[in-house]
């Protein structure tokens, strides 16, 4: 009995491990480098990005409520259209009948005919009021065109907000963030090399402020110096070649 | 930490748990493969922060970071350029 308490106990713990172990499992990954107000930058476009989202998320939403109560609103609207038509003509009939009734008043020869009319007379209105309340369910608690414009709001308002996550483009009323311009000067300092240094098994290659590392720690020590030395000559050939064009590249 | 941060808790390569923030999310529109950019806060010098970049993965009932082809890492970091710099 001990031995399967303690099995169930271990069962147990083994569950407990498994969910308090984190779900996201590391296989693979790229490494870069970037100043840390770029980071900031970036980490505020994407929280940006995140809100969009899930704007877009609740335009969808509501787009899809909209569109199933324009539809119901329409079905709506086509029901009372045939509830009117078959009023109009019960109103029609019972007109009729009315006229027809008044002759009989006048000709005391056709008794008969006159309670059939007044008898057909009260089916109708009675008809008439079923139609009426009837008619009363179906009013449109909207127009259509409310609906039909919202619609296309907020699909327009959907199209631009997807434009904006799609370019990651700051809204009008964010204080649009200053461009760094990076020149080829600051960015190829010889203090990176000091940074390789520190980072041992990495060398990184920068564009555009963001350095790119390719992680070299398979491939050992002498692949690294390897590459680190092209990484020297590429440095050195482009300082040439820019001594010769004397002037200054922006990335 | 800052309260507009997004942490998440990972087992890195080694199987050791890491808490990492989430930086940067990208889906693309026509793979709609979702890239994310993190960083473990690493401070190099010049004032520069490392940053890993993972594809999204679903492995089982495990979602797994997994690693991006050259093509992906360099359409990756495009779209990191285009969010700094716009």
């Amino acid at each position: 009995m001990n031995e399967q308490l303690l099995e169930k106990e271990k069962q147990l713990r083994e569950q407990l491990r498994q969910l308090d172990s984190p779900m996201i499992q590391i296989l693979g990954k790229r490494t870069c480098m970037v100043k840390t107000n770029m980071k900031e930058q970036l980490s505020t476009k994407g929280k940006r990005s995140d809100k969009i989202k899930a704007r877009i998320d609740k335009i969808n939403l509501k787009l899809d409520l909209l569109q199933q109560l324009y539809a119901i609103e329409r079905n709506k609207r086509d029901k009372n259209v045939s509830l009117q038509q078959e009023i109009y003509r019960l109103e029609n009939q019972i007109a009729y009948q009315q006229d027809a009734l008044a002759m009989t008043n006048k000709n005391y020869l056709l008794p008969d005919m006159r309670n059939q009319i007044v008898t057909s007379i009260h089916a109708s209105q009675n008809q008439l009021k079923t139609l009426n309340n009837e008619a009363t369910k179906y009013n449109a608690r909207k127009p259509l065109e409310y609906y039909e414009t919202r619609i296309y709001q907020l699909d327009a308002l959907k199209q631009r907000l997807t434009e904006q996550l799609h370019h990651n483009v700051i809204n009008q009323e964010s204080q649009k963030l200053p461009t760094e311009a990076v020149t080829m000067d600051e960015t190829l300092n010889p203090t990176y090399d000091e940074t390789e240094a520190n980072y041992r098994n990495q060398v990184y290659t920068e564009v555009n402020g963001i350095l790119d590392a390719s992680v070299g720690d398979t491939k050992g020590r002498e692949q690294f110096l390897g590459i680190l030395g092209s990484f020297h000559h590429m440095f050195h050939k482009f300082g040439n070649s820019k001594k010769n064009d004397n002037q200054k590249k922006k990335i | 930490m800052q309260n507009n941060q997004t942490m998440l808790e990972v087992l890195d390569q080694n199987g050791q748990k890491q808490s990492v923030e989430v930086v940067f999310t990208y889906q693309d529109e026509m793979t709609k493969k979702e890239y994310i950019v993190y960083t473990k806060n690493e401070k190099a010098q010049n004032d520069m922060v490392i940053l890993y970049a993972s594809l999204v993965a679903i492995n089982g009932d495990t979602m797994v970071f997994e690693d991006i082809s050259d093509d992906e890492w360099k359409m990756l970091k495009e779209k990191m350029r285009d969010a700094i710099h716009t």
